[in-house]
């Protein structure tokens, strides 16, 4: 607050104020470098400059830009710290960017120029060929498969008898429709459903739109394995009333479902009075939701606006930028902004508009700024050209050597008689607005004698219908660095202030690139076409498809690892385990299996056939394979159920035996091997 | 009496039970549920949660006759069930009954006898009866056994049988309690609670034999739809043919849902099932019953786990999803 007040005494005084942030570095960096364009600024300042400390200094020291225009090297004050904007990303190419830059660090810093991707002239149309082919080819495709949908649908060929649906097939529709999830939907579909006195299908429609209302607030997850109950229990750990209330309706709604009780109307109506508590509950704490969101947001306007100034947001500190105005014209009209809403409707609490180069209407339509100047609004053009008949501005060719500025009479200037006002030299206007005759409000004198008719126009200024409108011949005045001479601070504050608090706007190139609504927006990105492509895409594939669209509900499948992965993460867990004995008991149950099927019916006719059986097939000693099979056996045995086995049998049976059971397994493992593969499933020749 | 009736009696049970045992209140519900649905219960627990006082406490609430048998590894099937023996002074052989013969039977660490003793309770589990020497006898009704065992230690246990598990309606799982409910415990303790005297808890009897079946007749009133029924068919089918699982539930388990369920819903007033009752339900009747492949366990894999996934697989009737 005393810091307010102490800036608006020395903008009263002498317009330090505004400078004083060392945001503004050309007014506290010695070294700050300057363009020729805002050098003409170092002389009108004086030195000593109270209002700008450093920019004497800043004007002896002449920093080159490099060969393409822009500044390179700290410029500090020697900490390395106001490097920021001089390496290269200046507003270089010799001459100053347009105003439309959009403010960023001092703003010193140019937008990048864009890129252009130049194709070679003969891919040109080869691309478009391409691009119609591959929008044709979609086209085709999707009608293609529409054509196949409508064709492979019975009900849809006229040729069809039409018959009543069976009751599987209208209970088939119903569970269809069941699966609708749209809240509003569901409850028109129970309301006709009870209307047609089918009250079971309604309770079901209603309860589910209920459920769908949950859901899509984030209280409960639908899934096709979740009971009423496991719904009811997740609502009580964070909404224990809504739990409540959900109860009550499932309470009623399984009673009809479940307990084979009558779906009255008495019932319905039950039901749809708890559905609606809770979906207007829903909705109530969605609100609610969305006004405690918006309340941060107000909190700059509900606060205690009379303590302490309105903050200026954004703008641009270089020496060209304009958020010194800004802070100039809020010394008087606390509300003061960038105007981003577009020129086409004006509010009435807007007061004065102040037009940058570049930012007027781009169609030329003048005439809603004309029509709110005449209702008393003050149209500020300072420096913009526009081309209609009513503000049409004429130039005065002659150039004046004197910068020092001289206020006429005329609302707004009738305060700054005595003060001190200067811009650089430059070619004036003549004091005629369109064909309107107008006063000279700022002028210079264009030789020493001060003939009255000797002067050059700076601004001129008419009156329209109630309100005013003043043109100023270049932007000089409406610059950060104009605000550090004398007591141009002053006479911005005093030329922008209504009495009437009505706000002040600053209209720049970013004026109207804003939207007022998602069809603006998407009109002003040319966005219309494609937006329109994917409707009609989407309509199709909705005529395709025939599903709503939504997130999707069903839980992800759980990946299936790759067999190798398993065995080896199943080896290791029976290395770990010193299961080794375990391991050959599932492998000699799966070996016998084997030999089952390579010697089918062998051992039913005992362990000693079957051995034979082996040794001849495989050439080994019978007796090594009677004492394998003797040890597969009763390992498979023992491979049972836990119940199957003794006390805690298997760890005391690991540690005896687990280097024979490795042995073995490795053995079975080369006889089964040497047995060759099974024959099962071949046809058997005759 | 009717299902409302029976909700609120049971309702006293669980307060009244809750005196004793503190911070166990989905247990004693299990218990109880499994109880009225005219099931035996399996309880496991590591030491000290309080696993004996549950049976005990619930005996004294429910007002019925109970006797323990402390399962010890010497001991032989006819102290369980009983036996003849020869009397002098008549010149006949008598038959003594054994600890078997009682409404709320309380085996306490059953896995500590050998198969051959645990059998033996098999024919009193499955049919009430016991049968020794040719001759059968009833057990009074009610007759439900409440078993415990320690899934920790194994040293000197024997693993329950698959039929003898399969008898079991439901195996509950005791936790530890939380830190709220031990610090309740033990300013019990510290104000003069003695858990071997129930009298200094204040439980009180709530019951008695008579009304109990009483109770369960309501049940048989309670209706299962047929899509509850195509519901428990499908979580029992699943348990048999899930990839981790080397014998599934039987149709033993199949029913125990059925009637688990008509007790859980009676027990909240209703007089219908609802999915809610076979989900809820599922994990404590199933557990026990299905059998895990050994590569499977040896992955860490639980029958919870399998139950879970097979719950989570199955469609639940009516949704609204």
């Amino acid at each position: 607050m005393s810091a307010w007040l102490l800036s608006l005494y020395l903008l009263g005084t002498s317009g330090q104020g505004v400078l004083a942030d060392e945001d503004y570095r050309f007014c506290h960096e010695p070294r700050y470098p300057l363009y020729e364009d805002e050098r003409r600024w170092c002389e009108l300042g004086g030195d000593p400059n109270p209002r700008c400390p450093d920019l004497p200094k800043a004007c002896e020291n002449h920093v080159e830009p490099g060969p393409d225009g822009r500044f390179s090297g700290a410029w500090g004050d020697g900490d390395g710290s106001g490097d920021g904007s001089g390496d290269g990303s200046d507003a270089g190419d010799g001459e100053q960017e347009s105003r439309a830059t959009p403010p960023d660090g001092d703003g010193r810093k140019a937008r990048p120029k864009r890129k252009e991707i130049e194709l070679p002239a003969v891919l040109s149309p080869i691309a478009k060929l391409l691009l119609i082919g591959l929008v044709l080819a979609g086209i085709a495709l999707i009608a293609r498969h529409i054509l196949k949908n409508r064709h492979d649908d019975p009900e849809d060929d006229p040729d069809e008898p039409v018959r009543a649906p069976s009751p599987e097939e209208a209970q088939v529709a119903a569970i269809r429709a069941a699966k609708e999830t749209d809240v509003t939907r569901l409850l028109n579909l129970a309301r006709a459903e009870a209307s047609a006195g089918r009250f079971e299908a309604a309770i079901e429609y209603a309860y589910a739109a209920a459920l769908r209302r949950l859901d899509g607030d984030g209280f409960i997850e639908l899934h096709h394995s979740r009971t009423n109950g496991d719904y009811v229990r997740r609502l009580r750990r964070g909404q224990p009333q809504l739990a409540s209330e959900l109860r009550g309706v499932v309470r009623e709604v399984e009673g009809v479902q479940f307990g084979a009780r009558a779906a009255t109307r008495e019932r319905f109506d039950a039901v749809l009075s708890g559905v609606m508590n809770i979906v207007g509950r829903g909705a109530t704490a969605l609100l609610l939701l969305l006004s405690l969101f918006g309340l941060p947001g107000c909190s700059d306007d509900a606060g205690d606006a009379e303590s302490k100034p309105k903050p200026v947001i954004g703008g641009d500190t270089s020496p060209i930028g304009e958020r010194a105005v800004l802070e100039a014209i809020a010394t008087k009209s606390p509300k003061v902004s960038y105007r981003i809403e577009p020129l086409n409707i004006i509010a009435e609490d807007v007061g004065t508009l102040i037009i940058l180069p570049g930012a007027g209407p781009k169609d030329d339509n003048w005439d809603p700024i004309l029509a709110w100047v005449e209702e008393g609004g003050r149209l500020i053009l300072a420096g913009e050209r526009p081309t209609h008949k009513d503000l049409e501005l004429f130039e005065d060719p002659r150039p004046t050597p004197y910068t020092q500025l001289f206020t006429g009479y005329f609302v707004g200037f009738n305060d700054m008689q005595g003060w001190t006002l200067k811009v650089p030299p430059s070619p004036g206007l003549l004091p005629q607005i369109g064909l309107t005759e107008g006063e000279s409000v700022l002028y210079r004198y264009l030789s020493d004698d001060y003939s009255d008719e000797e002067v050059s126009v700076y601004a001129v200024g008419v009156y329209r219908g109630e309100g005013e409108i003043i043109a100023f011949e270049n932007d000089d005045f409406f610059t950060n660095i104009a605000m550090s001479v004398e007591d141009n601070a002053r006479a911005m504050a005093t030329m922008a202030h209504r009495y009437d608090e009505r706000s002040v706007q600053l209209c720049t190139a970013w004026t109207g690139s804003g939207s007022s609504s998602p069809l603006d927006a998407m009109r002003n990105a040319d966005l219309t076409p494609l937006i329109v492509q994917l409707l009609v895409f989407v309509v199709l594939l909705v005529l395709y498809r025939g599903i709503a669209f939504g997130r999707l509900r069903d839980t992800e499948a759980r990946g299936r690892r790759a067999s190798v992965d398993h065995v080896q993460a199943l080896g290791s867990h029976y290395a770990r385990a010193q299961a080794t004995g375990h391991a050959w008991q599932a492998y000699a149950a799966w070996a016998l299996d084997q030999i089952d099927l390579r010697l089918p019916g062998q051992r039913r006719r005992g362990l000693q056939a079957t051995a034979s059986a082996i040794a001849a097939r495989t050439q080994w000693p019978e007796t090594e394979v009677i004492t394998l099979l003797l040890a597969a056996s009763d390992a498979a045995n023992r491979g049972g159920p836990a119940s199957m086995r003794g006390p805690a049998s298997a760890a005391h049976a690991d540690a005896d035996e687990g280097s024979s059971s490795l042995h073995n397994l490795q053995r079975m493992a080369a006889m089964l091997a040497a047995m060759g593969p099974s024959h099962q499933g071949t046809k058997p020749k005759k | 009496m009717d299902v409302q009736e029976l909700s609120s009696r049971f309702e006293s049970w669980v307060t009244e039970t809750s005196k004793a045992v503190l911070g166990q209140e989905e247990t004693i519900e299990a218990v109880l549920i499994a109880l009225l649905a005219n099931g035996h219960v399996l309880i496991e627990g590591v030491p000290g949660l309080g696993k004996t006082l549950l049976a005990r406490t619930l005996s004294r609430v429910l007002g019925l006759e109970h006797k323990r048998i402390q399962f010890t590894p010497d001991l032989m099937p006819s102290d369980v069930s009983g036996g003849n023996v020869y009397h002098q002074k008549e010149d006949r052989f008598v038959f003594i009954p054994g600890p078997v013969f009682t409404n709320l039977l309380l085996a306490d660490e059953i896995n500590r006898a050998p198969a051959k003793t645990q059998s033996a309770l098999l024919e009193a589990m499955q049919d009430r009866s016991v049968s020794t020497d040719g001759e059968t006898r009833q057990l009074p009704d009610p007759y439900v056994v409440i078993a415990t065992q320690n899934p920790v230690e194994s040293q000197g246990t024997y693993p329950l049988p698959e039929a003898q598990l399969d008898r079991f309606l439901a195996k509950v799982h005791v936790g530890h309690p939380t830190s709220a409910v031990e610090q309740q415990l033990l300013r019990g303790y510290a104000s003069g609670f003695d858990a071997s005297d129930l009298d200094s808890a204040g439980v009180s009897v709530q019951s008695d034999a008579d009304e109990i079946r009483a109770m369960k007749r309501v049940l048989s009133t309670v209706q299962v739809g047929d899509e509850l029924i195509h519901y428990m068919t499908q979580i029992v089918a699943q348990s048999r043919t899930h990839r981790a699982v080397y014998l599934g539930a039987s149709p033993r388990g199949a029913i125990s849902l059925l009637t688990a369920g008509r007790a859980r819903a009676a027990s909240q007033g209703r007089t219908f099932v609802v999915p809610d009752d076979v989900k809820a339900l599922a994990p404590s009747v199933l557990r026990h019953r299905l059998i895990l492949h050994p590569d499977a366990e040896i992955e860490g894999v639980t029958a919870d786990d399998v139950i879970s996934e097979i719950l989570t697989q199955t469609q639940v009737p009516r949704t609204a999803a």
